[in-house]
């Protein structure tokens, strides 16, 4: 099950409203490459994984995404609350204005909304981790054209902690598919497919 | 924002101490599932756990609950009390 604790993973912060830039790292919350989809792909992976280090990093990295989901929904919300509808007008903020206001919706940043056929969730362990190395490298790299689109530097802070976290989870998830590789050895028998 | 807010409602370098050492472990976890025989690692994981939990009771008792399930609970029920973590302003 899951609890949820009062706080952040890290202290998302704005130093001025951004309707525009809040369209653009909506992308995070709700893209193809986002939090949400990052999230929800592992922990649909996780239940037919055949070794324990595979369930257990799936598990605890898809709780980790869950916690970014919430701060790129921190940095989306403070960088339009507040901000009034005739100047949300002028923004590319504008089209989700024009749906949902203010509040937050998993979408991209063309406003086409989340959906699971952003991921996949393979039997195949092989095939499932290795799109999750794939993921960890598309994330890092939207991170990096969201870090070329602002110039704030609380956002600038928060948006590199992120694709800090990427790399890290690319890291694992690369121990994670030698230790598949290991077992596929050793088990043939109770390695699916093979 | 409206609604219940008290002057003791947060404590942000507090805060900012819990939430640095909930990453710590954070990120201890993720290392100790590809390597569950490193030492070191689980020795900063549990003492950096056993920081964190002195820090969140600390916390709780202050300015309430960060978690739901907190036993010491009062009334009137804290949990609901503004500002929720993505309407604290971290950087003032």
């Amino acid at each position: 099950m899951w609890e949820y604790v009062k706080f952040l993973e890290f202290p998302a912060d704005v130093t001025r409203k951004d309707p525009d830039l809040a369209a653009l790292i909506v992308t995070q919350f709700g893209g193809p490459d986002g939090e949400l989809s990052a999230s929800l792909r592992y922990l649909s992976q996780m239940y037919t994984m055949p070794i324990p280090e595979a369930k257990a990093t799936l598990n605890n990295i898809g709780t980790e995404e869950l916690a970014h989901f919430e701060i790129i929904g921190t940095l989306v919300y403070k960088l339009v609350s507040g901000v009034p509808a005739d100047v949300i007008k002028q923004t590319r903020f504008a089209p989700h204005y024009a749906k949902w206001g203010r509040a937050n919706f998993p979408e991209d940043s063309s406003g086409n909304p989340f959906m699971s056929a952003f991921f996949a969730s393979h039997e195949d362990p092989i095939a499932s981790i290795t799109e999750d190395l794939a993921a960890e490298q598309k994330a890092r790299a939207v991170y990096e054209y969201l870090l070329d689109m602002t110039d704030d530097p609380a956002i600038i802070d928060t948006l590199a902690f992120l694709r800090q976290r990427e790399i890290i989870h690319f890291q694992r998830f690369g121990e994670i598919l030698n230790l598949l590789y290991d077992f596929q050895e050793k088990h043939p028998d109770k390695y699916p497919g093979f | 924002m409206t609604g219940r807010k008290r002057p003791d409602s947060i404590n942000l370098p507090l805060l900012l101490d819990i939430m640095a050492h909930n990453f710590v472990n954070v990120e201890a976890v993720l290392f100790l599932n590809t390597h569950p025989d490193c030492q070191e690692m689980l020795e900063l994981h549990n003492r950096n756990a056993e920081r964190y939990h002195r820090l969140v009771d600390e916390y709780q008792k202050k300015c309430g609950p960060l978690y739901s399930n907190y036993p010491d609970a009062t009334s009137p029920w804290r949990w609901i009390n503004e500002p929720w973590p993505w309407e604290i302003n971290y950087r003032r």
